[in-house]
């Protein structure tokens, strides 16, 4: 049985109707797929691409890679994420490197990956956000995110003041 | 590059599609149109993995940011993430092994609910809550009130500090709202002991933080809403109007007053003497106002000298014809503290249930509407010397099983919904501090209860972890219990009055030599400087800066004008001096900041020489002191 699944393909239907095809134990990463093929029957997916409607083919095409290179790791389930959290914001090098996309693309797979239900690549993509807003001044973050300033001076003075317990000391 | 990213300010719709979301994603209560939840919920997810200074800084880039990051849910979680309770709780299931090691989501809402000091309908600012947490604490110390340089000018308003000037003591504080209880002023109004009332600036918004800006001439609880204080002198009662600065009215009493309730416009004021407690209701006496500031204008003055008159003249009949009568008898012990407590569930309105602690070993409770009639007491055993209340209840099961997270969610809930009132005294138990809760029923004139003094069976007495010394004061403090100790501690203790949160030393009012060790003086002084609390003050008395109203207040308005945060702060009073408490990662203002900056530079050296001297001779004293007492001892006790 096990033999037989790690072989079995499925094909996974873009918004845009592109067909990708890969092996059920990547797609199954994602725990969408993977609840709708529970769902589905092994029949009905082996006959018939799963439609994806929400993630248009060159997103659909990353989170694939993704997948395919994170295929061995342990499956973490939904809930344990807790300890590793808020602690550390290190994500590993091959991520990194496939993180290093335009931004429209990053936040495209955020949203897939949460659409998906991938809880490892979601938190790849928020950490690697994470670390574009770390140690930043708010006018550099505003300039990195395009976010325009609709403070007066005078509010944004008063900010400033309520926050001075989280300055450096 | 399109600049559409969903971290864009004024994108208006939802990034991709209509999706359905994952089962696990929470619903968000912020009506926050322009913001799709998923969105929202990503964004608080990237947010979790950011440190404070980044998360302060982000609040500086847009409204739309200020907003998000404030998020209470974001903050409440971090709370309890780093909170002493989680740590508990995670060490007894880790040895226990009990439950699973890793919590599941469901299991983590349950224990957030266990944890959440919070009640319903009460609104917390969890941002706010966090930083008093877990915010670095600093210590300010208010301008201190010199005795004034007769300078020939008379206008009274000079107080130049000459060299050997010894600063006028406060003897006690009270907290004063001039613009109302909802708006930003808050002042420090102190009776002074050269008979003359002071005010500082608490927040700020008038001048500087922590500086006086007004005294009166040499020669007393506060009444924001009508801009009135009370000052207990011996035994009399003075009422003062705030706006002047001068004394409208008087009261007398037959023994020195040892104890005054809060004053608040909706119920008379309660006083407390040595053989009794009275009900002093200074509304009887005075003229219907709805606003005091413009009558106050109006005065000019004569009028005011015969309103002086007519109120003295009428409290004198008052006395006369009995006003006495309205008095309950006590055996001669001193009442220390008086509180009216609230109506459940509502923080700013009183209900007519008055408690009274004092040097004896029962809390009194008194009906305002039956009121020389005493309804009944509760035992405490303890040396009570001050109280507050919450208007939530507390029932000692509960409290328990929710510190070792036992509860379900609907037990929780249902416990907190339960309407009763929390009674919260403090003093001293077999030389140790204790810190004691009474859950108090719903309405206490249902007499069917039949429980004395409204108790519903549910008293905490905290004499174990709450301080090693005696507690001097209690204060409600956000969603903690704040209190100050005889060994110059303000410790934060949760609701259940058992876990403590966090505790600071308030130290010495004095500029500590440590700050001025680029002179090379640590050496002479470090032999010294570890003999502990030479010169540290104690708080004996606190008080939150954000008065119960606000704070309900601040509810209601979360849509319309935002409300500052971070300006809960507590003030302290050491028996002199006045301070405060802040949550700030700055250094806290010290007494001498406010005095003259063109004294010139050798006066201060000189001054600081002075006071290093006086300094390290009274440590020396000390020090010869403690030996003496040590080698006493030691013929006495061998």
């Amino acid at each position: 049985m096990a033999a037989d699944k790690s072989s079995q393909r499925v094909t996974l239907a873009s918004n845009e109707g592109t067909h990708i095809e890969v092996d059920r134990v990547v797609a199954e990463r994602s725990m969408l797929i993977k609840n709708l093929i529970e769902d589905l029957g092994d029949d009905a997916i082996e006959s018939q691409p799963i439609p994806i409607p929400n993630v248009n083919d060159p997103v659909l095409r990353k989170v694939v890679e993704w997948c395919e290179h994170h295929r061995n790791d342990a499956q973490t389930s939904a809930d344990d994420d807790n300890d590793n959290r808020k602690k550390t914001t290190d994500i590993d090098e091959w991520d990194q490197k496939f993180m290093q996309v335009d931004q429209e693309m990053l936040f495209e797979i955020i949203l897939a990956a949460n659409y998906l239900d991938i809880k490892a690549l979601l938190d790849v993509g928020c950490k690697t956000v994470a670390n574009m807003i770390k140690g930043k001044s708010p006018e550099e973050i505003r300039k990195t995110f395009n976010i325009t300033n609709d403070f007066t001076p005078e509010e944004e003075e008063q900010i400033r003041r309520e926050n001075e317990w989280a300055e450096d000391r | 590059m399109s600049t559409c990213d969903p971290l864009l300010p004024d994108r208006q719709d939802p990034p991709v599609g209509n999706r359905t979301s994952p089962a696990s994603r929470r619903q968000t209560h912020e009506a926050n149109g322009m913001l799709n939840s998923e969105v929202r919920e990503i964004l608080l997810q990237i947010f979790s993995y950011l440190d404070p200074p980044s998360l302060t800084t982000l609040q500086l880039t847009s409204r739309r940011f200020l907003n998000l990051v404030r998020d209470d849910n974001l903050w409440r979680f971090r709370c309890l993430e780093e909170s002493s309770f989680l740590a508990t709780l995670d060490r007894r299931r880790r040895i226990l092994r009990d439950g699973p090691p890793r919590p599941t989501e469901r299991e983590r809402v349950r224990i957030m609910a266990n944890w959440d000091p919070s009640f319903p309908g009460e609104h917390v600012s969890w941002y706010e809550e966090y930083v008093q947490r877990h915010g670095p604490v600093a210590v300010n110390w208010f301008q201190l009130p010199y005795p004034y340089h007769d300078d020939g000018g008379g206008d009274g308003m000079n107080q130049r500090k000459t060299p050997d000037a010894v600063p006028t003591e406060a003897r006690g504080f009270a907290l004063y709202y001039p613009d109302g209880e909802l708006a930003e002023s808050v002042l420090a109004v102190a009776p002074l002991s050269d008979g003359g009332v002071c005010l500082w600036d608490v927040a700020g918004t008038r001048g500087r933080k922590g500086a006086i800006i007004a005294r009166s001439r040499p020669g007393l609880f506060v009444d924001s809403q009508l801009h009135r204080a009370y000052f207990a002198v011996q035994r009399f009662l003075v009422e003062v109007d705030l706006l002047r600065l001068a004394v409208v009215g008087d009261a007398s009493f037959p023994t020195s007053i040892t104890a005054l309730s809060p004053a608040s416009p909706s119920v008379p004021l309660t006083v407390g003497e040595r053989y009794g407690i009275h009900l002093y209701d200074y509304r009887s006496n005075a003229p219907p106002r709805d606003d005091t500031r413009e009558v106050v204008q109006s005065y000019d003055s004569t009028r005011t000298k015969d309103f002086v008159k007519h109120r003295l003249h009428q409290d004198l009949l008052d006395m006369k014809v009995g006003k006495l009568k309205q008095c309950a008898r006590l055996s001669g012990d001193s009442p220390l503290s008086i509180v009216h407590l609230q109506q459940p569930g509502r923080e700013a309105d009183l209900s007519d249930d008055i408690y009274v602690a004092g040097r004896f070993s029962n809390i009194l409770h008194y009906d305002r509407r039956k009121f020389p009639a005493p309804r009944g007491s509760i035992h405490s055993g303890a040396r009570l010397c001050a109280m507050t209340s919450l208007p939530y209840p507390f029932s000692v099961v509960n409290s328990e099983l929710r510190r070792r997270a036992e509860l379900s969610l609907e037990e929780v809930e249902k416990s907190k919904l339960s309407g009763g009132r929390t009674l919260i005294a403090c003093g001293e138990y077999n030389t140790k501090g204790s810190l004691e809760l009474y859950g108090l029923a719903k309405e206490s004139d249902s007499d069917a209860s039949g429980t004395p003094g409204g108790l519903q069976n549910s008293t905490l007495k905290n004499r174990q972890t709450c301080s090693p010394s005696k507690v001097l004061s209690v204060a409600c403090h956000g969603t903690r219990i704040a209190l100050s100790d005889g060994s110059g501690y303000i410790r934060w203790f949760e609701r259940e009055g058992f876990t403590e949160v966090r505790r600071c030393h308030i130290g010495s009012s004095e500029r500590c030599h440590a700050s001025q060790g680029e002179n090379g003086e640590e050496e002479g002084t470090s032999v010294f400087a570890s003999a502990p609390g030479s010169s540290d003050e104690l708080a004996r008395k606190l008080l939150p800066t954000r008065p119960a109203v606000a704070a309900a207040a601040a509810g209601g308005d979360r849509h319309g004008g935002r409300h500052r945060v971070n300006n809960n702060d507590l003030v302290f009073w050491t028996g002199e001096k006045l301070g405060l408490v802040t949550f700030s990662a700055r250094p806290g203002f010290w007494s001498e900041d406010f005095e003259d900056e063109q004294e010139d530079e050798h006066m201060r050296a000189e001054e600081r020489e002075r006071r290093e001297y006086s300094d390290m001779m009274r440590r020396a004293l000390e020090r010869q002191a403690d030996e003496v007492r040590f080698m006493g001892s030691l013929g006495l006790d061998i």
